[in-house]
């Protein structure tokens, strides 16, 4: 099991070199002289120019700056952005914990809906309930998530107010009003999750129950909630599985939004600002960060689909 | 089929059952898909035959056919929304703002007084443009490159399939998002940037189709003697890739659509005063207090579109019996 | 012949008598009748063959009496073992039947475990599942079965996952685990028919010992004759749906009653001199929706006359313990050239 470990984490080596590359060679898209364009266009002045063009060492080739940039990349530090003085890394840090637990608190949801309604529907396919849930989850998967975003903060925001439609409250402040603050920013990212869940476990489930190893439990005198249970479960987690390693960065992806919508000083909301203020040595950063986030939830996808299947365990 | 097994001919008194599979179970009951088990004599409801032709299968999915229609209807829209909407979709109207659904304006007007039911079709025209772009713009790069891939196998395989990984690993939303708000704001620059993000997954998909049909007609050539691969290859590839392809390439169109709204939305593609989907909603959600009906319609509009494009898609993948390797 | 476990005497109630029994699945619009009144019966301690094509209905008849048929499937008739009606009995009866009194083994060894548990966990389950007891003592009873079934190292491989055992390996495991609530009767779904031929014959031969150790009863289903010479004391031949013929071993072979049977003996490569060619009966078995009228094997019979295509025959008691469903049985000799 180590050794398939460590093999996982040598192979994220190059691929890391890769995204490295691509998240410092946007960079070239910049349009027009990059460092005029990042010091604010036909508004710089002549000094901020210069600053800019020190700061990222667009005076050197592109190969120096990316070994320059990559060095320090290695050790999380992405340099400071153009309009704050703090480093990037510790800004990227003040605002992950609020992301994870938006990202969290969506997949948390998007698993307490989706599992038991993939079970419903993969038990019985093609019973009532289980067309009630295609039907449910295909109309989940059309709804663009920001929408519903804004769909909920009419709802009950501005036409009922029962939660409010802005901002966000530690936990340590008042975990009743961090709650009332994250519910609907996690249903808004969460509903999509839940549907994808649930479609995928169906599916799973669906053909797991048609194998010949559950007629064998069937036959062996096991109640059904250990048949669908115990082995209906455990072998058709492993799709699962997969899908909720793609969640993750959905979920990721789509806190930008939800973020900016909520108006939640996140990770996503981070990235927007810096896109919108063309903060290029910010979005590097932020884009790595995220970037190096899902690698490591694809890791521990991996381990755990090694977990759950004693085959890969030993290929 | 005549590959019987000594062991089989030792003792089955069966010499004429011929297929082996038949001996699994007695009433040849099969596990289809859903998982239930039913005797195979009998016809499943969701079978056609492979005679019929495609669009005979295709017209058999109602839903998929009344989703083709709704986006005919609404590409004929787009295209004639000059002689369509007498109302221009960018002329203010400061005193009716926010006004409700009428005989004048069937979808209402939006804070300036506009018209939206002609921003919702002049809307149309750019979402529809920018997707359309970011799909076109993907296959285009993608096919000859998963072709390469697929075909020439060795290191430049495993360079082209390491770059869709590290793209694939960055949140697609984040990466387009990044990589228009560089380029600057606007419909092109968001095309450009969802075609990046799509690439890899039709690069993969053309690179998987090839692989596979290269695999089976080799196995294939090498027991009929005298078959030329490559010019077997040529032609199932072409078959074989075509198919998923385009049900892919429908199922990304809402994607796209559904991106290119979110960017929008915040404020990264199309300026005012342009519409599109995307900005009329976050117009409207800077009214939600005044106005928040106001949500509905280009919400809907998205979400409309985009199921449409998926169950068009869903069909497509049924009538042409795609299957899909490795991607 | 395995006729050294039967016990003497005829006097005994069977273990188990199915009357009539009949399976119909619900299509989307028909009904499809695919066993169409079996009747059979076994005492303890015998062996039964069913024999059959593909499409006779003899593993669909083994799967309805445990109630392992798919939720579309209608049952109806009698089979009652020890005592207790199988048919519809309600689920909970049913679980306390299945794997404790009566347990079944499948054809395909390499799916029939659970793949993410291992070996041990699955036979465990199965003893605890009706025995209870601490898992110590049902882990012990587990190798205590893999030694039986002749599995080297039990104490180790039960540690270990069904991917790491062999197709003949996965079945002894599969009998070990039928037979660990020590069953009267076990159905085995030809056992062997996935195995390669020599581990075919070691799995008869432990089947054969375990029955001769254990005393359970056994109902082998199977499509060759070959295996029901060796373990069966009586046999049953189904064709279409229906039991066509049951008959003691010894007079099935040398004497069979119906020309089908006959047809399935004919066919078996032992009973054809060398240089002979191998004779099979024409065509094959109908499909539940193009049942024909009158005898269902008329069409392929060579003795068929115009009665057959008229009155479908019913199973007839011959008066000397054996049943046939053919008109014509008195008139035809179907003595076997050997």
């Amino acid at each position: 099991m180590l050794t398939f470990i460590i093999r996982r984490i040598a192979a994220l080596v190059p691929l890391l070199l890769i995204v490295s590359v691509i998240v410092f060679g946007l960079i070239v898209l910049v349009p027009g002289d990059a460092s005029t364009t990042l010091a604010g266009g036909d508004q710089a002045t002549p000094a901020r120019i210069l600053q800019v063009r020190h700061q990222l060492g667009l005076d050197r080739s592109f190969l120096s700056q990316y070994g320059r940039w990559a060095g320090h990349a290695i050790h999380l530090d992405f340099g400071r952005s153009l309009y704050s003085n703090q480093t990037i890394t510790s800004e990227i840090w003040q605002r992950f914990p609020i992301t994870l637990q938006i990202a969290g608190g969506a997949l948390f949801f998007g698993l307490l809906i989706g599992v038991p309604l993939g079970i419903i529907s993969g038990i019985r396919p093609r019973s009532v309930a289980d067309r009630a849930v295609v039907f449910g989850t295909s109309a989940a998967i059309a709804m663009p998530s920001f929408w519903l975003a804004l769909i909920l903060i009419l709802n009950f925001a501005v036409y009922r107010q029962i939660l409010p439609s802005r901002g966000f409250v530690n936990f340590s402040d008042s975990p009743y009003e961090w709650f009332r603050h994250l519910l609907l920013p996690w249903i808004a990212l969460g509903v999509l999750t839940a549907a994808t869940i649930a479609r995928q476990l169906r599916g799973a489930l669906a053909d797991v129950m048609a194998s010949d190893h559950i007629r064998t439990s069937r036959s062996k005198g096991l109640a059904p909630l250990k048949v669908v249970g115990k082995h209906g479960l455990k072998n058709a987690s492993a799709p699962v599985l997969t899908v909720v390693g793609l969640q993750v960065a959905y979920l990721v992806g789509g806190t930008v939004i939800v973020e900016s919508i909520f108006g939640i000083a996140g990770l996503g909301s981070y990235v927007l600002t810096a896109v919108t203020r063309d903060d290029l040595p910010a979005i590097q950063g932020s884009v790595m960060f995220i970037a190096l986030l899902t690698i490591i939830v694809n890791l521990l996808v991996d381990v755990s689909y090694a977990l759950l299947n004693p085959k890969v365990r030993v290929e | 089929m005549n590959e019987r097994k000594d062991s089989d001919v030792s003792t089955d008194p069966f010499p004429t059952s011929g297929d082996e599979r038949r001996l699994d179970l007695d009433v040849e009951l099969e596990r289809d898909t859903e998982g239930v088990w039913t005797p195979s004599s009998l016809p499943s409801h969701d079978e056609v035959p492979p005679h019929i032709g495609f669009w005979k299968r295709f017209r058999r999915n109602k839903v998929a056919l009344v989703a083709a229609i709704y986006l005919v209807l609404l590409v004929l829209a787009a295209v004639f929304a000059k002689q369509l909407v007498p109302q221009n979709p960018n002329v203010q109207n400061l005193l009716q703002v926010n006004a409700k659904p009428s005989g004048a304006h069937w979808f209402g007007q939006d804070d300036l007084g506009r018209d939206v039911f002609a921003r919702i079709i002049y809307g149309a025209r750019i979402s529809l443009e920018a997707s359309f772009l970011a799909v076109a713009l993907a296959l285009v790069v993608a096919l000859p490159l998963g072709l390469v891939a697929g075909f020439v196998g060795g290191w430049v395989d495993q360079v082209l399939m390491r770059i869709s990984d590290a793209i694939q690993v960055i949140p697609a939303l984040v990466l387009a998002l990044v990589i228009s708000g560089i380029l600057g704001p606007s419909t092109t620059n968001v095309g450009l940037a969802l075609a990046i993000v799509f690439a890899p997954g039709f690069v993969r998909l053309v690179r998987g189709q090839v692989i596979g049909v290269r695999e089976e007609t080799y196995i294939e050539a090498s027991r009929s003697i005298g078959a030329k691969p490559l010019f077997i290859i040529r032609k199932r590839v072409l078959h074989n890739v075509a198919s998923p392809l385009i049900v892919q390439a429908a199922v990304t169109f809402g994607f796209a659509l559904l991106a290119e709204a979110s960017l929008s939305f915040l404020g990264l593609g199309v300026q005012a005063p342009d519409a599109s989907w995307g900005t009329m909603l976050s117009r409207a959600f800077a009214q939600v207090y005044e106005a928040g009906w106001l949500l509905w319609i280009p919400g809907g509009a998205i979400a409309i579109t985009v199921l449409a494009f998926n169950l068009i898609g869903d069909g497509l993948r049924d009538a042409l019996g795609t299957e899909t390797r490795g991607a | 012949m395995a006729s050294a476990a039967a016990p003497g005497s005829g006097v005994a109630r069977p273990l188990l008598e199915v009357t009539d029994l009949s399976v119909a699945f619900k299509g989307h619009k028909e009904i499809v009748t695919v066993v169409d009144h079996a009747s059979f019966s076994l005492r303890a301690g015998e062996t039964l063959g069913i024999v059959g094509e593909s499409g006779s209905g003899k593993t669909v008849s083994s799967l309805a009496l445990l109630g392992l048929l798919p939720a579309s499937a209608r049952v109806t008739g009698s089979a009652t073992f020890d005592g207790r009606q199988l048919v519809n009995m309600p689920a909970r009866k049913l679980r306390n039947v299945r794997g404790n009194d009566i347990s079944i083994i499948f054809q395909e060894p390499m799916t029939s475990l659970d793949p993410s548990f291992t070996v041990g966990n699955q036979l465990a389950e199965a003893y605890r599942n009706h025995r209870g007891g601490s898992k110590r003592a049902a882990t012990a009873r587990a190798a205590e079965m893999l030694r039986l079934v002749g599995i080297p190292e039990p104490q180790r491989r039960l540690g270990e996952y069904p991917h790491n055992f062999s197709g003949g390996m996965r079945q002894r495991v599969m009998i070990a685990m039928s037979l660990i609530c020590s069953p009267k009767l076990l159905i085995a779904d030809e056992p062997t028919t996935a195995l390669d031929v020599t581990i075919q014959s070691q799995i008869l031969e432990l089947l054969k010992s375990l029955q001769a150790e254990l005393g359970m009863a056994m109902i082998f289903v199977t499509h060759d004759l070959g295996v029901v010479a060796s373990v069966c004391d009586q046999v049953s031949v189904m064709y279409a749906g229906q039991v066509i013929e049951q008959s003691p071993i010894d007079d099935f072979f040398t004497r069979p009653l119906h020309p089908y049977s006959a047809g399935l003996l004919d066919s078996m490569p032992q009973s054809v001199a060398k240089g002979e060619r191998l004779r099979m009966i024409a065509g094959t078995v109908p499909p539940p929706s193009r049942i024909p009228v009158g005898c269902r094997f008329n069409p392929r019979c060579q003795y068929a006359v115009e009665a057959c295509v008229v009155t479908a025959p019913d199973l007839e008691a011959t008066g000397d313990g054996r049943e046939v469903r053919c008109i014509r049985h008195a008139e035809l000799s179907l003595e076997i050239s050997r």
